[in-house]
């Protein structure tokens, strides 16, 4: 009877839904050993009965808003307290679901407003809970998605769990894609990349010529450097002159020298068509192993032939390609 | 009227249609390559990677779902934009498999029961 003078209270603070009038209910009666017999779905059943017999601790605190219900147990892993939180909502077509969240905040924006079976009970506004869910609003049939001015980014909850993320240009895209200028001023950063590759492709294939053995490193994506094992600090700096005779065969190349302040060592290569680079080596001992890794940064390339050839046939496909975007195609590969 | 290029994929149950979307990077391979280091370039069009796509103009989604119908929404052109899923616990999936499995099990009780009782 208690529980019922409780939902009475709550009901006129806010309006329940009649599930949730349901499952408040049978919490403050039964202290959170649900039923949920009353509910048709067979696996929300068995979903409630699940979560709330796996979770380590009871619940803590009840956090309901005009759209949701959210029971919230809290367990103190290590240093920073556990919130894991069963929220109730309603799909789209009115079916009550379950979702679980976990964060290590709660749920920081609340009201007290009374106390059912021991647990607190508080008010808190929908968008508190959509944004723990991961987005801020629902788009209805028909909506057309769009960043607020005031906005960095948006999400929008679509249909059932699918969520569209929307990012601004942040100066990045302008307002007309077919902008030349625009997509120029990308190429160029990305013919520089290129070209170094390309420079040190050709200083792999010299070291190789000469029988060493190379491995190609960096992070995921195009390799950064070059790594020739087995070469000590004292090898390299006692032998300068043979790599500079390797890279000769290729390149017009300056002497090895030290950067001051610098860890590595650097030569500058020039070549007629790729454009001047520098070439670092870097000695590094890794316990009782060292390596010599090898790689090379663009000085000047952008008047060269190589990347004026680059630029060429890059017109030549953004022509195809504004072409295409003229007829709004969905072009991943130009 | 002419038939607008279109792409499908999955998402769990739904069947999502992107159209007028384009990628957020665009892979060139120009004739000369690495002989050993062979990349194509990348022009990334936008700041983060997550964002696979662009909007373009009359940029629409269209999403179809057994139990939640079909539905179309548009996207204003020339933004950044993915798709996902809402967060849920790590355990979720796990809790999930469960109430599902013994769901069917309970249903296959019943039937089984029912043809008994037949």
């Amino acid at each position: 009877m208690k529980a019922l003078g409780r939902l009475r209270y709550i009901k006129s603070v806010m309006p329940l839904p009649e599930p949730f009038e349901r499952i408040l209910l049978e919490y403050g009666m039964g202290g959170g050993n649900w039923g949920f017999n009353w509910v048709e779905d067979p696996v929300l059943r068995h979903l409630v009965k699940e979560c709330s017999s796996t979770l380590p601790s009871p619940v803590k605190e009840v956090v309901l808003t005009p759209s949701y219900l959210v029971f919230i147990h809290k367990s103190d892993v290590g240093n920073s307290p556990l919130y894991v939180m069963l929220v109730f909502g309603f799909t789209e077509e009115g079916r009550l679901f379950l979702n679980v969240l976990e964060n290590h905040e709660g749920i920081a924006k609340k009201r007290p407003i009374c106390n059912i079976a021991n647990t607190n009970v508080y008010t808190s506004s929908d968008s508190v809970v959509t944004r723990l869910l991961g987005f801020e609003r629902f788009a209805p049939e028909g909506y057309t998605l769009s960043i607020p001015a005031n906005q960095s980014r948006a999400s929008f909850r679509l249909q059932g769990d699918i969520v569209a993320d929307l990012l601004p240009p942040v100066g990045r895209i302008p307002k007309d894609l077919g902008t030349k200028e625009f997509l120029y001023e990308l190429f160029e950063t990305s013919i520089r990349n290129y070209l170094t590759l390309c420079v040190l492709d050709i200083v792999y294939a010299a070291l190789l010529e000469h029988g060493f053995s190379i491995t190609p490193e960096g992070p995921p994506g195009p390799p950064q450097a070059l790594a020739v094992v087995g070469i000590s600090s004292n090898d390299f700096l006692k032998n300068k002159p043979v790599f500079e005779s390797i890279l000769q065969k290729y390149f017009q190349t300056t002497k090895i020298t030290h950067k001051q302040r610098k860890e590595y060592e650097e030569a500058l290569i020039l070549s007629n068509d790729f454009g001047l680079f520098s070439v670092r080596f870097l000695p590094i001992m890794w316990f009782e192993d060292s390596l010599l890794e090898i790689s090379v940064r663009p000085i000047k390339v952008d008047d060269f032939p190589m990347a004026m050839r680059l630029k060429k046939s890059w017109r030549i496909r953004l022509r195809r390609w504004r072409k295409c975007l003229k007829h709004h195609s969905v072009s991943e590969t130009i | 009227m002419e038939k607008m290029p279109e792409t499908s994929f999955r998402i769990g149950n739904h069947l999502i249609t992107l159209t007028n979307f384009m990628s957020s990077t665009i892979t060139f391979r120009p004739s000369y390559k690495p002989t050993f280091l062979d990349w194509p370039i990348e022009v990334s069009l936008v700041d983060m990677p997550e964002f696979h796509f662009v909007s373009l103009p009359n940029a629409r989604i269209t999403l179809k779902h057994k139990e939640h119908g079909t539905k179309t929404v548009y996207v204003e052109p020339y933004l950044a934009f993915d798709l996902g899923t809402t967060r849920v616990s790590r355990n979720f999936p796990r809790y999930g498999n469960r109430a599902v499995l013994k769901a069917l099990a309970e249903r296959l009780r019943v039937e089984n029961k029912e043809q008994n009782s037949n």
